[in-house]
Formats: structure tokens, sequence, C-alpha cells
């Protein structure tokens, strides 16, 4: 079809190419849910468009102009920016609490060193006033459900009487106000049968770490006494799964076990019923700080060939940046107020800020609970938190997965006191690069531009 | 560390020189490996994949219409129409910095019958002690391009059918009428001792009648009266569709005029008015009372705080309506509220609907404080046109931009409060940033224009100053995004 008007088509999106081999290039528009593998003289010819050129010559009947109409890459008037920075916050209904820094494993690469430090253990009181306060912001909301999750930096379990009363706390508050309570735990899994058993009456979902083979579970996750956790850990799983209660895992790789990831992944589809396993390269911090990373393209080999097996299982293995699903300024809730309480009643925004005495505390703490069970909330610092967002890196303005990852995790970015980027950066365009490829490739072969209306998109921090 | 900057911005790849054929290429037929090896990809040409994108094919489960294909990303995906996808805010169609075509909001706008040109208003107001806007102007849907200015505050503008000429209502309360061509002045009705109350165009674009002191109709091409000064008063009036009736209403009255016999028809119940019966000059009053021909012509509907009448244009007689046949959705002191009737006709009788300031037929038109929207009689283009005087035009089926109409004379606006992307700050990094200006206006020195829809950010000349300054040169609904230092 002729373009009838004889204006100049204008790009309307951004658009960025992802070079393959040979002379061809993944053409792609992520605010336009938009891809497609181009030859080169394609990209140019839309390159040339984007420079005031058209060249008729190449494509006298339009086609190419429609198709890229068609994919609202030309004429297709403004994008929306994901998640511009804004001071318009709700008041939070989801408390994660600290409760404890202690532990009963002693996993090699722990990044909170739990288990070292001084024990410090949140107090009921400390407990219910943060709950009472998203219960009741919930209540002026109008909303119906506000949300408890325990999480480290040791293990929730370790600090049980807190947990099952505090919660029980939620519970009754939740009936006193009409509303209801979901509760969520991160846990290592090494547990009683009580705990397995009270969980599954109680909450409504757990992210279980995990590694995967029962030797290398063994080797990375021991207990305080040295001896492996993958024999009761695997029972925990089996709990849950005869119970049909929800969970995740969570696999951490190390350098020396690349090779094995795939197989362990195989391991857990066949030995549980996990449907979503997130596989992450060990952080360099807490035990592993100085140690080698695993941040490398055997990684992102690895990561494939055990993508592979899990999908032959019918399970989903996904590493936590590579999530072109998701389009979005935010990596988590660190830059969307997390509300998230330390065992000394101070406010957090990151899960890896767990007490007044990590890293970055002075940044990522934003408030406190006073002794009288007050919350205050130092304003300049959670605007601060909220401007880390991928909107303001400019590392990564050239960067075709930068509505994906947001920018990664603030807390690694600030840690590493610049704004260049990482080696997860190549892991993460490498598996977004993947991604669009099975998009492109399960959408016909020709290109990927999903209906929005038949899409699912993944929340902030839901991974 | 990584210390590459990514750079993946579309921009020209293995250039030789060579232009070959713009080609896809095909994943279908390769297996798992694809991340490693794509050699022996087929190559479909771009007519089949451009076939393929609109006719919905190629996917599996994701499309099901060419309108979703082509679904512009300017509102929530339940919208369907998209009339309703554009909007009069900056972000939801308009660019804050995007080019104007007046200088303050626009009131009205028309499109001429044939598409040719799109007439637009705007309001007068102060700058300061300057008296700026209050203009018409007539844009050519050829090029976007502005043919006439014309120097007069006017609240509505019309094409009427059949003819080139150009019809306004002016807050002066007169008609005036010009040549669309030349936008030379036809002829005038109205003054500061005659007012004109209220107008209505017949369908066929021949004739105008108005109201004020007395009701008068018009040959609309020649500005003579088409009939004897009718002695009668109204508020409002109202035409049939075949040009052979029209209804005065006043507050104490209706009356029906039968312009092809030249007579008053006798309404049943309606007493005649009296010498001494005026129009009511409360606006309030004036308000709540409307008139309305059935499509047909067969009836005239008349409503005053709900549905109050309904007469045969045949005989006058009045129609009994069963109470069934007055039951309302709205309460009546919502349906006091209606500017204006829709009258459908349907197998079983008439379907009435009170349209609201709020949900005034959008199908049609939509004017309100923040702007207007305007579709062609052929249903093909829809202009929009915000307060801050920018029109967009763009196609009915698809929703996307044609072209933004703008005045080559004005500057682009400046943006809204908490809108502006001009600003220089530091962040949590310590990095000072410098935000991009508006479209139009010079870029901070060294900084670079991202928009992605300017061909190029052109230099300008050099400032007496021996700066050298960038211009982006935008005049298109632009995606600006501020960019770093």
């Amino acid at each position: 079809m002729k373009d009838i008007t004889g204006t100049l088509p204008v790009v309307t999106a951004e658009t960025f190419v992802i070079p393959l081999d040979g002379d061809s290039s993944i053409v792609y528009a992520p605010l336009r849910r938009a891809a497609f593998v181009a030859n080169r003289h394609l990209v140019n010819f839309l390159a040339a468009l984007s420079s005031g050129e058209w060249r008729r010559d190449v494509d006298p009947e339009d086609h190419a102009i429609e198709f890229l109409r068609g994919l609202e890459i030309l004429d297709s008037g403004p994008e929306t920016v994901p998640d511009l920075p804004s001071n318009k916050v709700l008041p939070p209904t989801l408390v994660t609490l600290f409760l404890t820094n202690a532990c009963n494993l002693r996993c090699v690469y722990c990044y909170a060193t739990a288990g070292e430090l001084k024990r410090e253990t949140m107090d009921l009181a400390t407990a219910q006033a943060a709950i009472q306060f998203v219960a009741q912001n919930a209540y002026h909301r109008g909303e119906k459900l506000f949300e408890v999750a325990y999480h480290g930096g040791g293990e929730p379990t370790q600090n049980w009487d807190v947990l099952i009363g505090s919660f029980r706390y939620a519970q009754l508050l939740a009936k006193d106000l009409g509303l209801t309570v979901r509760g969520t735990c991160a846990t290592n899994g090494v547990l009683g049968r009580p705990q397995v058993d009270w969980i599954i009456a109680n909450l409504a979902g757990a992210s279980v770490s995990c590694d995967g083979l029962p030797e290398v579970q063994d080797a990375n996750r021991p207990t305080v006494a040295g001896r492996g956790t993958s024999k009761i850990l695997l029972q925990t799983l089996r709990r849950f799964d005869e119970a049909g209660f929800p969970y995740g895992l969570r696999l951490t790789v190390l350098p020396n076990q690349i090779d094995q990831l795939a197989d362990s992944v195989e391991f857990l589809c066949q030995a549980t019923a996990v449907q979503r396993i997130q596989a992450e390269p060990v952080y360099r911090m807490g035990r592993w700080e100085s140690r080698s990373a695993a941040e490398s393209g055997d990684f992102v080999a690895g990561f494939r060939e055990a993508k592979k097996r899990a999908q032959r299982h019918g399970r989903e293995l996904f590493f936590s940046a590579a999530r072109v699903d998701s389009l979005s300024g935010h990596f988590c809730h660190a830059t969307t107020d997390l509300f998230a309480v330390t065992p000394r009643g101070s406010v957090s925004a990151c899960f890896e800020v767990y007490s007044e005495g990590c890293n970055l505390a002075s940044e990522f703490l934003y408030g406190n609970l006073s002794a009288k069970g007050e919350l205050c909330f130092d304003i300049t610092r959670q605007s601060r938190l909220r401007e880390l967002t991928v909107h303001n890196i400019d590392y990564c303005r050239g960067c075709f997965a930068r509505w994906h990852c947001a920018g990664d995790c603030p807390n690694k970015r600030l840690a590493q006191k610049d704004t260049s980027g990482s080696e997860r950066c190549d892991i993460t365009r490498e598996l977004c690069k993947d991604i669009l490829l099975e998009r492109i490739r399960d959408s016909g072969g020709l290109f990927w531009h999903p209906d929005p209306r038949q899409e699912r998109h993944i929340a902030v921090g839901e991974d | 560390m990584n210390e590459l900057l990514p750079r993946f911005e579309l921009t020209s790849v293995y250039e030789d020189g060579e232009i070959g054929r713009p080609e896809l290429i095909d994943l279908s037929e390769i297996g798992d490996d694809f991340q490693l090896s794509r050699r022996n990809f087929s190559r479909l040409t771009m007519a089949t994949v451009s076939c393929l994108v609109l006719a919905g094919c190629g996917r599996r489960g994701h499309y099901k219409s060419h309108k979703a294909v082509l679904r512009p990303h300017l509102s929530p995906p339940t919208s369907t129409s998209s009339f309703d996808r554009w909007d009069f805010a900056p972000g939801t169609g308009f660019s804050p910095s995007a080019r104007r075509a007046h200088v303050a909001r626009i009131r009205d706008m028309a499109f001429c019958p044939d598409r040719k040109y799109l007439a637009s208003a705007s309001e007068e107001k102060m700058d300061g002690e300057v008296k700026i806007g209050g203009e018409i102007k007539i844009w050519s849907l050829e090029n976007g391009a502005l043919k006439h200015k014309i120097k007069i505050d006017a609240t509505s503008v019309h094409f009427p059918a059949n003819s080139k000429i150009l019809v306004a209502y002016c807050t002066d309360q007169a008609i005036r009428v010009w040549d669309s061509g030349t936008a030379k002045m036809l002829w005038r009705q109205g003054s500061s001792s005659d007012v004109v109350r209220d107008y209505k165009l017949s369908k066929d674009g021949r004739i105008i009648a108005t109201c004020g002191a007395q009701v008068i109709i018009w040959d609309l091409q020649h500005g003579r009266s088409a009939s004897s000064k009718l002695s009668a008063k109204a508020d409002s009036i109202a035409i049939s569709g075949n040009g052979r009736y029209l209804a005065c209403i006043a507050k104490n009255y209706v009356r029906l005029w039968d312009i092809l016999s030249t007579r008053w028809i006798t309404l049943e119940d309606e007493e005649e008015p009296t010498p001494t019966s005026t129009p009511d000059t409360s606006s309030d009053n004036r308000q709540s009372r409307g008139l309305a021909f059935t499509p047909d012509d067969r009836f005239l509907v008349a409503w005053n705080d709900g549905l109050d009448a309904i007469w045969s244009t045949e005989d006058g007689g009045k129609v009994e309506l069963d109470s069934g046949a007055l039951r309302h959705e709205n309460s009546s002191s919502a349906v006091s509220q209606a500017t204006t009737i829709s009258i459908d006709e349907k197998p079983h009788g008439y379907s009435i609907t009170q349209l609201f300031p709020s949900t005034a037929d959008t199908s049609v038109t939509r004017s309100d404080e923040a702007g207007v929207k305007v579709i062609s009689a052929d249903r093909k283009l829809i202009a929009i046109g915000n307060k801050e005087g920018q029109i967009a035009v763009v196609h009915q089926s698809s929703g996307l931009l044609w072209k933004i109409l703008s005045d080559p004379t004005l500057s682009p606006p400046e943006a809204p409060a908490g809108m502006t992307n001009k600003y220089t700050r530091v962040d949590s990094y310590g990095h000072k940033r410098t935000f991009t200006q508006p479209c139009g206006a010079p870029l901070p020195p060294g900084a670079i224009c991202t928009c992605d829809c300017v061909a190029t950010s052109s230099p300008a000349p050099v400032h007496s100053s021996g700066i050298t300054e960038s211009h982006c040169t935008c005049n298109q609904i632009c995606t600006c995004v501020p960019v770093y230092r």
C-alpha cells in the first residue's frame, strides 16, 4: 500500500539494533513490544528514516514502511516511558520483617555472613507495630488485603516465636479491620516438620533457597555443624508439593559449579513439582566478597543448557534481570519505598540492608520505629532512593535491556561506586536476546508484537 | 567491571555503500541452537511480510485483527475508539513542546465537507495588557499548511455543506460569513442592539436561521433574507433535517414554522405567545429548554427539565405519551443539565438520549475547557485541539498521527508546571545532569536531543555571543526524553 500522505515517516519508537552474526540483527522496540530479525539493508533503511532520509528506491511499494507502522515503530505517536520518577507514593500495605540475623546454616557464600555477627532478633512489639502500620494503611486506602513477608539477613524461622506470634497478631488485626492478610517467607527450607506444617497452614507462599544437586547443596549450604542439608530440604519441598503449597526455588551458582547447573535444574525438576526456578551467579559480598565471580560467558552457556532442560519438564528457569515481560524503571522495590523493618526497628528499602551495621545502611535505611511504636521517615533519603531508577543511569541509556533489568540492583550499583555496568549486564543482555529470539520464533518466526491484552506482565519485585 | 558503554541505538550497520532490498529473516525453521547459528535462514520479501502483518498472520495466538496491529499506544488497551485514544493532556497524545497552531485555547474546529480545509477558532486572552489570540485559522489538509488567518474572536465555526463558505458565531453575538478560499468576509448579521442569541444551519447548507429580537431565515451564500422575518422572539431554534420546518422556543412557548408554505403550524396545547411574551433572558432558563426534530422530521421534541412534549410536524397534534415512554435512566435534575439531545430512529420508535457536557457524543465532537475534538464528514480524520493552542490531525481508523498543525510564526508553548524537561540537578551519584529544553528551543551546550521523531538537531546561526546552539527541529508530536551531559 503506497503512503498516501507523502510525508516522511517518523520513527516514533525507541529502537535498538542487536547485532547477530553475518549481516543480520535483531531490531527491537521495547516500549512497543516489537522485535524482528532484519538484514542489514532493513536496519539501514530504518536508520536512514530516523535521520530524515526516506530511501524509497529500495522499498518502492512501501511494504517496509507499512510493516514498521504495523509494529508501531513508525508514525505511532509518543511512547509511554515506564515509571517516571514520582513523589506520589501511597503508604505501604506490605511489610517485610527481618526477624533475625541468626541462621541454622553456614552457607559458603552468605551475603549476610549470618551466624558470625552479634545475634539480633526482632521483638514481638516491633513486629506488631510494623504490621499495624501497614494494616491501617490498607484500611484507610480501602484495600482488602495487606501483606506480611518474613525475610533474612538470617533465617526467619530462627525467631520462630515472633514469626508465629506476629502473624497471629496480623490475622487478628485483619479480622478486626475486615481485611485479609497474606503472609510469605524466604527460607532455607531446613525446617522441622511442625514448622513446615505451620507454614503450609498459614502462609500463602515461600521462596526457598536451594542449590540443586544434593552434593552441590551439601557443599554450599551446610548446617552450623557442617552437615549436609539436601535431605531435610527435599523433605520440606516434598511436604510442600504434597500440600500443593506454592513456592519458588532460588539457586546460587558458584564459578566452579556452572557445569553442574543444568544437572541441578534437571534434578530439581525431577525431584520436586516446583514451577519456577531462579538461577543467579553468586554475589560477591558477605562470605564470598573476595572470591572469584561466576558472572561470565560460561554462566550464560550453562544457563541456556539448564533452561532447555527446565523447558522439557514444562518448568521455567529465569535470571532476575532478564525479564523481557517487564517494562519498568525499577529493578526492585528499593526505589518504590519497600517497607522492611530490621530487628532494631529501622526501616530499610533493601533486602540486603537488613541491619544498621550493613554497608550502605546510610543509603537504604530511611526511617525507624520509635520506642513508642511510632514510625518516622527520612523524606530526603526516601526521595533519593526513588531516584535510583534506570531513568537516571547514563550507562544504560544505549542498552536495549534497560527497561527489563531497570538498571539492575541499586545496592550493587551504589556499592561499586560508579555507574558503569557490570558483568551481570552482559549476562542480562545475552539472556534477554535469547528470549527475544524465542519470542520471534514462537510467534511464527518473522516478528514478535503481542497483543497487550494477552500479555503477561511481571510486576516489579515479583521475581 | 564492564567499562564499555552499551551502544545499541538505531544506527546503520555493516555500512559498505551497498543499497539492497530490506528483508526480514525467518526464524521458524531454526532449531533450538539459534543463539549460535543463523546461517541457514530463509529470507522473505517485505511484501509477503507486510501482508502478514496487515492480515494479522505470522504469529501464534497473539493477534486477532488488523486493528490490533495498528493500535496506538496512547490509551489503555480497553479503549477501542481512536477518537478516545487521543486526549488533550500532555503525555496522552500531545507533547508539551509540540509547536502551536494558536496562542490560546482552541475553542472550536470544523472540517470542510470535502476535507480540503480545517478551520480552527481560538479564544482571545490577555497577555499582560495586550490582547492575543481571538483568531480563526484556515488550514490546508493537503499539506497541513496555514492558508488564512482571520482576526476575530469566534466561539464556533462551520463549513456548511455544498458551499465554499465559512460561518462563525462570534463573541460579539454576531454571525459572520467568509469565502473560505479567499478569507474575504461576505456578510454579517447581528449588532450590539440586535444580537443573535442562537442560530442553526440547514443540513443542505442552503440557509441559516438566526434568532434574537426576531427570527430570520437567511440565504447563506448571499446574506439575503430567504423569507419574511418571523414576528417571533426566541431563545433557541431548530431546523428540520429536510429544511422544511423551523421551530422556535422561548421560556413560555414553542412555535413551528413551515418554511415551504411560510405559515405557522399551531401546536396543540401550546399557547400562542402574547404580545408581552418575551424570551427569557436568564441563561439558566435558556439552557434548560431545547428542541429537536426526529430524524424523519415527522415529530418535534421539546424538553425542559425532562422530556416536555412531542408534536407531529404535519398538523401540530400532540403525541400522547404513556408513562413508560417518559421513563428516564436519569433523574429529572440530571436531565435538566443536558446540553442537547440526540434522537435516533429505531424499529419500534425513537431513542431519545440526553447528552451531558461530560459525555457529549464523542463519535461526532467533543468540546470542553480542555480542548475540542472533531471528526471529518467522511469519518477519515480527527482533529484534536487543546488549551495550549496545539492541533493534531490523526487518522480515524488507526489513531495514527497525520500532522501537527503549526503556525510558523509561533514558538512552542512553555511546558506546564511539573512537565518541564529543562533543569539541572545533582543526582545521588553526584552527577550534574542537564535536561533538554522543549522541542524548538535551543539545546544547552553539549546536550543532545534524543527525540525519536526529530530528523536532525540542526545547527543554528552563530549567536552574537559566539556560542553556537543546536535547535531541535521537531514539529511533530515528539517523544523527547531528558538527556544528560
